[in-house]
């Protein structure tokens, strides 16, 4: 049962609607800046001056005069057709390629002649995606290609990555990735997943599926959500700083797209950016916004640092481990304990390899410690499917395909897989949590179980476990 | 108050004539009082509804359906205010859907709708009629007007928000206009209008404090209860202590 306390403490943390108007849009957001963010072609050409990237804008069209005179042959292949003031996304057409027949090809295979496209245009014009059904102008941007490192995680659709800003500091951050449900769309209303972003590493950590539904696998291919690192992270932390400044927006939303060559490039400034980024980062913003006010920026390098510091995860562990680091050699006498058996331990003789990224135990030292059962489990799910399998990608398209991560991991024991091309092949492994002693310190692990029975050492420590170490080469046991 | 009835009392005006003058103070009152209630509603609890003014609107329509002769009858404002309110709604929604892909200025559309509408209030109170029950042939015709006036918050609903939203913020919208109302029914008449005086001054406190209001909604502790509900073991304790 929690504590009230602990809640009164947690209130402090999490930033609500009423706050957020009235001590951080009204007094920071002033109207020029406002104005700049509603207003797509307003925020390119600010964006365009300050030299910060922005996807191509290849034409705006204001009447049905400018309409009538367009060359649709001028056009690359692929473009986006948008509404200004389009509401909820609507009007929004992306044409991929020019088919055979000489037509258009859209989303859902819907295919447009040049009429076709002008009849398009003209519903914009005549305002039916906005507002109120106002009056519009058109814009034709080119297509961006959804970067490959989102390939297995979106369903269709180019995921969207939003980077809050707060007096020029990147608070807080998460990546928007269309799914099934929401046909493409990153849009979290109509059922896109957000993943909370680590500031300092750009790796993604929770996940909240529509606004509020926690979430851990991607429902189309059962790939777990967290841990997917965000390409050109620093990149994007320094535009969002930038864009923050180029157009005086004290405390807003920075919308990126990632395009697969140009890196990433901003779409779209939000005045008013929800509450939703606090779930799917299971952080609140409020003691953010706090700690991120009253300092004084005055350069984007130091806002960037900044944000890493203050609001990212795994960096702070490594300042904190810095000084006094144990020192080992290549091989150590270490012991072994299963974390839900503290007696069953074993103590042998491990191979210290920083070329390793995570350790692997033999299986006989595995069941010592306990995990014949998940062994067993795992062996009857992977039972010949190495045999048939010769390679790298073969493997990787088996286990997507027959979501055997997700198989494994509902053994009790089982808490994560990893394929492994090592000089003895390929292999597909459990991991399991144990605890290390190395040299008097405790370290807990996520170790991969493997065959290492003709190898020289039935332990190797990879690179993860020894953060708290300093590897000496010249160390005799 | 007293002082403002015995001049009129003493300027020769009827009894009668002074139940109206009460009456206009206990509208004018009330007008703030709803107002207050709708904005205390959205800003602490998080209910959201239909613009500012349409739950007031539909307080008041329920003031007048459920208008007797001495005070209110509270089951007789439901039992007109339900069917009156769901008819517009679906007439609305219906005749939405029809205008909807056609090209047209927003205006005349939203006229269009109200064509739509008429026709199916007609229809219940002359239906009503014909199976015997004349209570809706002699409600207040002003109401229908402003029934008639809910046709803008609820096609912009519709344009702005999808059918769904827009028929759960409708809901929200009358449930909340029902629970003002019930907090006006049960009111003496006679005390509100004699404290006016009190009243109002109070409302304006009220609105101040409301206005600097930064507290979460209720609604908010339970969109954030993950947050807010769970044992922070985090390492980013210290960090965050620094408030």
């Amino acid at each position: 049962m929690i504590k009230l306390s602990q809640v009164i403490e947690n209130r402090k943390l999490v930033l609500g609607r009423n706050e957020r108007y009235l001590k951080y849009i009204r007094p920071f957001n002033l109207k020029k800046a406002i104005k700049i963010a509603d207003d797509k072609t307003l925020t390119k050409r600010i964006l365009n001056k300050n030299d910060i990237p922005v996807p191509k804008l290849l034409k705006v069209i204001k009447s049905v005069n400018e309409l009538q005179n367009i060359d649709f042959t001028t056009l690359p292949k692929s473009f986006v057709i948008k509404p200004v003031k389009g509401v909820r996304g609507g009007g929004v057409e992306i044409i991929y390629n020019i088919g055979k027949d000489g037509r258009w090809i859209g989303s859902n295979g819907k295919r447009f002649n040049d009429q076709d496209l002008k009849t398009l245009i003209q519903d914009i014009l005549d305002g039916r995606y906005s507002l109120f059904n106002e009056p519009d102008k058109v814009l034709i941007e080119e297509r961006v290609r959804p970067h490959k490192s989102f390939k297995y995680y979106s369903f269709k659709g180019a995921p969207d990555v939003r980077v809050l800003v707060f007096n020029k500091i990147p608070v807080m951050s998460y990546i928007r990735l269309p799914t099934k449900e929401s046909n493409g769309r990153a849009n979290l209303d109509l059922g896109a997943i957000a993943a909370g972003i680590d500031m300092a590493v750009g790796k993604t950590t929770s996940s909240i599926i529509g606004k509020s539904t926690p979430i851990e696998f991607v429902p189309t291919t059962g790939l777990a959500l967290s841990g997917l690192k965000i390409p050109y992270w620093d990149k994007i932390l320094r535009y969002a700083v930038e864009a923050s400044k180029a157009t005086g927006l004290g405390f807003g939303a920075i919308d990126f797209l990632i395009d697969e060559d140009k890196g990433p490039l901003i779409v779209e400034l939000n005045a008013r950016p929800g509450l939703s980024i606090q779930l799917a980062n299971e952080d609140g913003l409020r003691w953010r916004l706090k700690k991120a006010s009253g300092i004084k920026v005055k350069t984007t390098e130091k806002a960037i640092r900044l944000a890493k510091d203050l609001f990212g995860g795994e960096i702070e562990e490594e300042i904190e481990s810095i000084s006094g680091k144990q020192v080992i050699g290549l091989l150590e006498e270490i012991e072994l304990k299963n974390t839900e058996d503290v007696t069953s331990s074993v103590k042998t003789l491990a191979k210290i390899d920083t070329g390793a990224s995570s350790t692997a135990i033999d299986r006989e030292i595995a069941i010592q410690l306990g995990f014949e059962d998940a062994i067993n489990y795992s062996d009857k799910i992977l039972d010949g499917v190495l045999e048939k399998i010769s390679s790298l990608d073969e493997l990787k398209s088996y286990a997507l395909s027959n979501k055997l991560n997700q198989k494994l991991e509902e053994h009790k024991d089982i808490i994560g897989t990893s394929i492994v091309k090592s000089a003895n092949g390929l292999d597909y492994r459990i991991a399991v949590k144990v605890l290390l002693m190395i040299s008097g310190i405790e370290v807990e692990s996520k170790v991969t179980i493997t065959s290492r029975k003709d190898l020289n050492y039935p332990v190797i420590i990879g690179e993860r476990d020894l953060r708290k170490f300093l590897i000496d080469t010249s160390k005799k046991i | 108050m007293d002082i403002i009835w015995n001049l009129l009392i003493n300027s020769g005006v009827s009894s009668v004539e002074i139940n109206h003058y009460k009456e206009v103070v206990f509208i004018l009152t009330l007008l703030p009082f709803v107002a207050t209630l709708v904005a205390i509603s959205r800003y602490m609890i998080g209910v959201k509804s239909l613009g500012i003014f349409t739950p007031v609107i539909l307080t008041f329509l329920l003031v007048e359906f459920g208008k007797v002769s001495e005070g209110q009858d509270i089951v007789k404002a439901i039992k007109y205010g339900i069917p009156f309110y769901l008819i517009v709604f679906i007439s609305s929604w219906l005749t939405y859907k029809i205008v909807k892909p056609l090209r047209m200025n927003y205006i005349p559309k939203l006229t269009i709708v109200s064509i739509g509408v008429i026709f199916p209030i007609f229809l219940f109170i002359l239906l009503s009629g014909l199976s015997g029950l004349n209570g809706p042939v002699f409600i207040n015709k002003f109401t229908l007007i402003i029934l008639a006036t809910l046709v803008e918050p609820f096609v912009s609903a519709f344009a702005r928000k999808g059918s769904r939203y827009a028929a759960r913020i409708s809901l929200d919208t009358f449930i909340l206009s029902l629970t003002c109302y019930l907090l006006i029914a049960i009111q003496d008449f006679n005390s509100i209008v004699n404290n006016s005086i009190l009243i109002i001054p109070g409302l304006l406190i009220v609105n101040l404090y409301l206005g600097r209001f930064t507290g979460l909604r209720l609604n908010e502790y339970w969109r954030f209860r993950k947050i807010l509900f769970t044992d922070s073991n985090s390492k980013n304790d210290k960090i965050k202590s620094s408030n």
